[in-house]
């Protein structure tokens, strides 16, 4: 009886695996795998009881609630850093478990037990300090270039020997002693975590993010080994199997073998000037200037004509696409080349960004339909038919020299094969190599156009120049002046204005003269909504209250996602008191404290007013370019006196003639 | 032993099948695959459960408590965005909002 309740939860996790065919059913795999887990934690307290329920139900509640928050608040682009953060959780959890079990007193475990509960301490430990520096590198918080330490091999082997022999020793020690080896073992596990992640660069992410996957997994598998819980055993075993189909595919998709990942340097000596040479991503930092060459206002041209006259074209994306965040524009691009009869499909490399699929998410956030996403074995036969591929910030993926060219460290990889296509531009920060520091000779082709630049400027000027020709009714361009006065003929233009109050709002106690601005704004006809960043004040859902408090309905107040949603085509957006929400270094620079925060994108609204105390940095001390983009309005001083001058200007308008 | 023999049948079993399946999902959905996979990694929060169905010492019951609560802010965290990723993933015509 036992035996077949779980073999139907294993079956309800099965089904659950089996359902992730297409997205729509994927969805009820994502809550069959739910239900099933659900239903193993229920056995469990059913079968087995729990002597201190206060306990239990308060870290179940605390755990759950920090999870479900955090899931609910992390951006697209920051998925992998918080599957690796999650994952870290994970193997942290198996640690521990394996630690009590093993240290438990008046409880002897038999051989197998023990063997488990001490493998189970090495890979949770390696396990949690691996995904930690993983989490850290994919969210921006550590530089992603590879790093290695002095004779790094060598502290390798040192760990993972001393782990081996405190791990057999462990098993005949008892009491204290044993306490203390396992102590030891977690110690030198952690650090070969450390040393294993560090030195494994941005581009093979993917890999180690899918290895550390699988690593849980078995983590897992081995706590069911020590406590003898087949449930246990199984949901582990089939975490193991996913990572691993994925860590496999990664490596065949860059054709790199795993140990090469691992191990950068030490084996191929050949690659070791160019690799360190080309550690940037694809397209490198969009944060950093790149001068245009003089030629590039005439490649622009050229690309427009390309892109008007092709009828069939490709897009590849790339994890430059993803750093500069143009997916938006991309897709806006895409949608107009489809909108006037062109064939449009974006062609995905399996390895494009910084995950499995991380570009598939990414184009979906942008709302692009699935079924026009292809996979390389799709498109690579009939890339020779297409007019056009545009290349947005991909390089290695779509490097000839992966074929023509042996002995360097992409050879033999397989590629997309933009090359064979009528034309290509590539909207790519600069000619640099791409991660594998292998130049790449597409972009001297006679029919390749480079149009360098952060991607996403030059998807958007693309996308306008279409627009422009296309359409008669060109949105009218609101005319922006330095003035206040010029913000105000923003806002009296305006008909969707967003709102974005900041804890300095709430300093200067403006919240009132914010929402009597709104009200205004919205008895003139215009849509005016407050966007509400998750960290904005002091505390989860300040702005929220104080909103309230200046009685704002608190169905205007929009969440981060769905205001970033509605920027692009928002005509104004008026900052009341903040900055670093609304930091674009956030997302364009590496490095920076507040690199890889999700802000609003206030940057991409038609007009920006900003009623700050000043153009200093907020508190991150990062200074805001948004300060000094051409679209922005600055009316430095009190806030409330700002949005006071705001009002009476707008309202004398309405009084005048 | 028998013991043993089961557990490892049960491993190689479940491998097995787990990867016949998986290596059949398309690359499309690779990401919320992984966090789907990665929020059923947290299974261990049964080990950790379990650590409680005895009489506990303090120290046990500190770690024990917080195995619970790195277990569940996994399950929790990953089926919720695996949730949120697959919503956001639009069949033709059904778009949220067009841009043009």
């Amino acid at each position: 009886m036992t035996i077949l309740i779980d073999l139907t939860v294993i079956l309800v996790l099965i089904a659950g695996i089996w359902l992730f065919r297409t997205p729509r059913r994927a969805k009820f795999g994502n809550l069959a795998a739910a239900v099933a887990l659900s239903c193993a934690v229920v056995l469990v307290l059913y079968r087995n009881g729990i002597m201190d329920v206060g306990t239990v139900a308060a870290s179940l509640l605390a755990g759950a609630v920090a999870g479900y928050a955090v899931a609910r608040a992390v951006g697209m682009i920051q998925i992998p850093a918080m599957v690796a953060f999650q994952n870290g959780a994970g193997g942290a959890a198996a640690l521990l478990v394996s630690l009590v079990e093993l240290t438990r007193v008046g409880q002897a475990l038999d051989l197998v037990s023990a063997v488990s509960g001490v493998l189970g301490l090495a890979v949770g430990a390696v396990t949690f300090t691996g995904s930690m520096i993983a989490s850290a590198k994919l969210g921006g918080k550590m530089r992603q270039a590879p790093q290695i330490l002095p004779n790094h091999d060598g502290l390798v082997l040192i760990a993972g020997a001393a782990l081996v022999i405190a791990g057999i020793a462990s098993l005949y020690a008892s009491g204290s002693a044993a306490l203390f080896l396992h102590l030891v073992g977690i110690a030198l596990a952690a650090a070969l975590g450390i040393l294993f992640a560090m030195r494994v660069g941005g581009a093979d992410m993917p890999v180690l993010i899918s290895f550390l996957n699988a690593m849980t997994g078995v983590a897992a598998a081995l706590c069911g080994m020590v406590i003898g819980n087949q449930l246990l055993i199984a949901f582990g075993a089939t975490v193991a199997a996913s990572g691993s189909v994925l860590t496999h595919l990664m490596c065949k998709a860059m054709n790199r073998h795993i140990i090469r990942v691992f191990w950068p340097y030490s084996t191929d000596e050949t690659a070791k000037p160019e690799t360190s040479a080309g550690s940037r991503a694809s397209t490198g930092d969009p944060g950093t200037a790149c001068p245009a060459p003089p030629d590039s206002v005439q490649g622009f041209a050229k690309a427009m004509d390309l892109i008007k006259s092709a009828r069939k074209v490709v897009i590849i994306p790339g994890y430059g696409m993803a750093l500069a965040k143009a997916h938006q524009s991309v897709a806006a691009l895409a949608n107009a080349m489809t909108a006037l009869g062109k064939d449009v499909v974006y062609a995905i490399h399996p390895v494009a960004g910084r995950m499995p699929g991380h570009m598939n998410v990414l184009l979906a956030e942008a709302d692009v339909d699935y079924d026009m996403m292809s996979e390389m074995d799709e498109v690579n036969p009939e890339l020779h038919t297409a007019d056009l591929v545009l290349v947005i910030g991909a390089c290695d993926v779509v490097n000839p020299a992966a074929m023509d060219v042996e002995g360097t460290p992409i050879s033999g990889m397989p590629i997309l094969m933009a090359h064979k296509a009528g034309a290509v531009v590539c909207c790519n920060l600069d000619k640099r190599p791409g991660y594998s520091g292998v130049e790449n000779p597409l972009y001297e082709m006679d029919h390749a156009i480079l149009l360098p630049g952060d991607a996403d400027k030059t998807v958007s000027g693309l996308l306008a120049g279409l627009t422009e020709e296309t359409s008669e009714k060109a949105t009218a361009e609101i005319p922006v002046s330095d003035t206040p006065a010029g913000a105000a003929n923003a806002l009296a233009s305006a008909e969707k204005v967003i709102i974005i109050p900041g804890y300095g709002m709430a300093l200067s106690q403006a919240q009132f003269k914010a929402v009597e601005l709104a009200s205004l704004l919205t008895k003139r006809g215009a849509a005016a909504t407050y966007a509400i960043h998750p960290v904005a004040g002091r505390m989860p859902g300040h702005m929220n209250v104080i909103l309230a408090e200046a009685e704002a309905a608190y169905d205007d107040l929009i969440e981060m996602d769905e205001a970033n949603r509605r920027f692009p085509d928002t005509d104004v957006a008026l900052v009341v008191g903040a900055c670093d929400v609304v930091n674009p270094a956030a997302i364009e620079r590496e490095g920076t404290p507040i690199s890889g925060m999700p802000i609003l994108m206030a940057h991409e609204a038609g007009t920006i007013i900003v009623c700050n105390l000043d153009a200093k940095p907020g508190y991150s001390g990062v200074p805001n370019p948004l300060y000094e983009n051409p679209k922005t309005i600055m009316m430095p001083g009190d806030a409330r006196a700002s949005l006071a001058h705001l009002i009476s200007s707008l309202q004398s308008r309405d009084d005048g003639p | 032993m028998t013991n043993l023999i089961l557990m490892a049948c049960v491993f190689l079993a479940m491998f097995a099948l787990g990867y016949a399946l998986i290596s059949r999902v398309p690359s499309l959905l690779h990401t919320p695959l992984m966090s789907m996979t990665n929020a059923v990694s947290a299974i261990t929060i049964l080990g950790a459960l379990l650590l409680f169905s005895l009489p506990t010492t303090v120290p046990e019951k500190i770690l024990g408590s917080l195995a619970i609560v790195f277990a569940t802010f996994n399950v929790v965290g990953g089926f919720a965005i695996t949730n949120r990723m697959l919503g956001l993933f639009k069949e033709k015509g059904a778009r949220r909002n067009t841009i043009l």
